[in-house]
């Protein structure tokens, strides 16, 4: 049986009279992607902000790694890594100096090379010595997901990472994502996109008036699914489709975004080698 | 944790520090409004302003000195309002750091931004004819009074940037702190006076209590001995009354009543 990186057993929060979570169950296998979807408002951003040791729960038990959130906080944090809702990026630092900063914090040794290696391996190179707040939102989110791999935790959080991003830069962050978990990092997300859980997710968790209502791999949902949300998830990857034939193919951006996929696939192993040997490095 | 408290609190406090050294308009907007107060003083209202035997500069900069730090801090609650509104600090708090560096960092370089407007405003008012006798000893005890008053101002305007919902609470911090007494230790060591050639500090020229003229007599005790005793002045009593008021003393400026 596969280990459990996240289990999370009966979480309850409340807000004053507003309870967000009334129960929440879940368990999350190593070096999977699991997917937890739900509307604005559903508590998704609470269950994330619980298990990264920001908020406390009512009730209930959590562990993260095999820690318990609650009593060992600190061993959580060095676990795990937190990509938030919005681009958590210092705006008036460079690319690099973001990088640096954090591989600084986490204690890594030789910042500059890491922080140079992650820059090639999401495309951000060239920008890599201008200020963050010329960047574009894809760029920002790229940046942001980098900071999150410094330290090589072993669980990675993402809170909607693709909201407020064009179709292109959803792509991109998909392939890093898909990149994640075949380094066999474990992957926690969330979002509201039904595409998006179907295209990635291993396991996906509908949280709905402050429970899982379903969970289960892709196919086991699309039995339970109703018919309404089945139509749902057909129309959005068709318009899609239609934007990015009629603008997509055109585009230098979309042409950067093929080689660049097409770099990450050829060069992973290389790439593999020197992130590998930071991490030892470290320990 | 705490074995990498200095070293994360040295990273966070090179990030801030960027911010000062790549926007240094912070630093100009800071010194702009102590400066325009000193113009104001000394050449629009110096003359009508009786601040005793003495240059009325040498008078004035102590309290507006206090003025440039008060003014100053309020960008520490602004920048920090700004790190929890972008989410940065649900990274730092989720990372294994030492917590409290994030905050040291904000305020370090507070105290770095302030005295390099301290430094500003005190080379204008030389300029502008400030002259004092303070030896190094004194000019030390003044830069360490400056500091923890920096220090101090600092931690309490973390609290709005903390708790603070919108931009505007963070940075309408109400800067006015009841300073007088500072202002009054500053003033004495500025003017040196161990052998009371002067009539004693100038403390007792902020109220017209009759205290003050008892104490205007022949004056047997050293002005620095005010400084460090901690004695309730008249100064400091006025500034429990109001601490609007007492900034307003500090200026020299009469009493409204």
């Amino acid at each position: 049986m596969t280990e459990v990186a996240i289990q999370v057993k009966a979480l309850r929060k409340s807000f004053k009279d507003t309870h967000v979570l009334k129960g929440v169950d879940f368990d999350v296998a190593r070096g999977s992607i699991f997917a937890l979807l739900g509307s604005n408002g559903a508590g998704k951003t609470t269950i994330v902000r619980i298990l990264t040791t920001l908020l406390k729960p009512d009730d209930g038990t959590t562990r993260v790694d095999g820690f318990d959130v609650g009593s060992q906080p600190a061993r959580v944090r060095e676990s795990i890594s937190l990509t938030g809702q919005f681009a958590a990026v210092d705006e008036i630092l460079t690319g690099r100096e973001n990088l640096i900063m954090i591989a600084k914090l986490r204690q890594v040794k030789s910042a500059g090379k890491v922080a140079d290696a992650l820059l090639a391996r999401f495309g951000l190179a060239d920008a890599g010595s201008r200020r963050v707040s010329t960047y574009s939102g894809g760029m920002r989110r790229r940046l942001d997901i980098a900071m999150s791999l410094i330290g090589a935790p072993r669980i990675i959080f993402l809170d909607e990472p693709t909201t407020g991003l064009d179709p292109e830069g959803r792509l991109e962050v998909w392939q890093v994502i898909q990149n994640l978990a075949e380094r066999g990092v474990t992957v926690f997300l969330t979002t509201q996109y039904l595409d998006e859980a179907e295209k990635l997710a291993d396991r996906i968790a509908i949280l709905h008036d402050g429970v899982i209502i379903v969970s289960g791999t892709l196919e086991e949902l699309r039995k339970m699914l109703p018919p309404a949300k089945v139509e749902y998830v057909a129309r959005q990857p068709t318009l899609e489709e239609i934007f990015l034939a009629v603008v997509g193919s055109d585009t230098v951006g979309s042409d950067q975004v093929g080689s660049d996929t097409k770099k990450d696939t050829v060069g992973s192993d290389t790439k593999k080698d020197t992130v590998g040997s930071d991490t030892k490095e470290q320990r | 944790m705490n074995t990498h408290f200095f070293s994360n609190t040295a990273v966070m406090f090179g990030r801030t520090m960027r911010h000062i050294t790549r926007s240094p308009d912070t630093i100009i907007t800071t010194t702009i409004m102590p400066i325009a107060f000193l113009l104001l003083f000394v050449y629009v209202f110096g003359g009508a302003i009786q601040a005793g035997p003495g240059s009325y500069v040498n008078y004035l900069l102590p309290g507006i000195l206090l003025i440039t730090i008060a003014s100053g801090i309020s960008y520490t609650a602004y920048r920090l309002f700004l790190d929890l509104q972008s989410g940065i600090f649900d990274r730092y708090h989720s990372m294994p750091i030492a917590r409290s560096s994030v905050l040291w960092g904000h305020v370090l370089t507070s105290v770095v931004a302030n005295a390099i407007s301290v430094v500003v405003v005190v080379l204008v008012a030389l300029l502008m004819g400030f002259r004092s006798s303070a030896g190094v000893l004194a000019w030390l005890a003044v830069a360490g009074i400056l500091f923890l008053f920096t220090l101090a101002l600092t931690w309490l305007a973390v609290i709005p940037g903390l708790t603070a919902k919108s931009v505007d609470g963070a940075a309408a911090f109400a800067e006015n702190q009841p300073v007088t007494a500072i202002v009054n230790s500053i003033r004495a060591l500025f003017a040196q006076q161990p052998r009371c050639r002067v009539p004693c500090a100038p403390s007792q020229r902020t109220s017209r209590s009759p205290r003050s003229s008892t104490r205007s007599e022949p004056c047997s005790r050293n002005s620095r001995s005010e400084a460090t005793s901690g004695s309730p002045s008249p100064g400091a009593a006025a500034s429990s009354l109001s601490p609007l008021r007492s900034l307003w003393w500090s200026t020299g400026a009469k009493s409204p009543e």
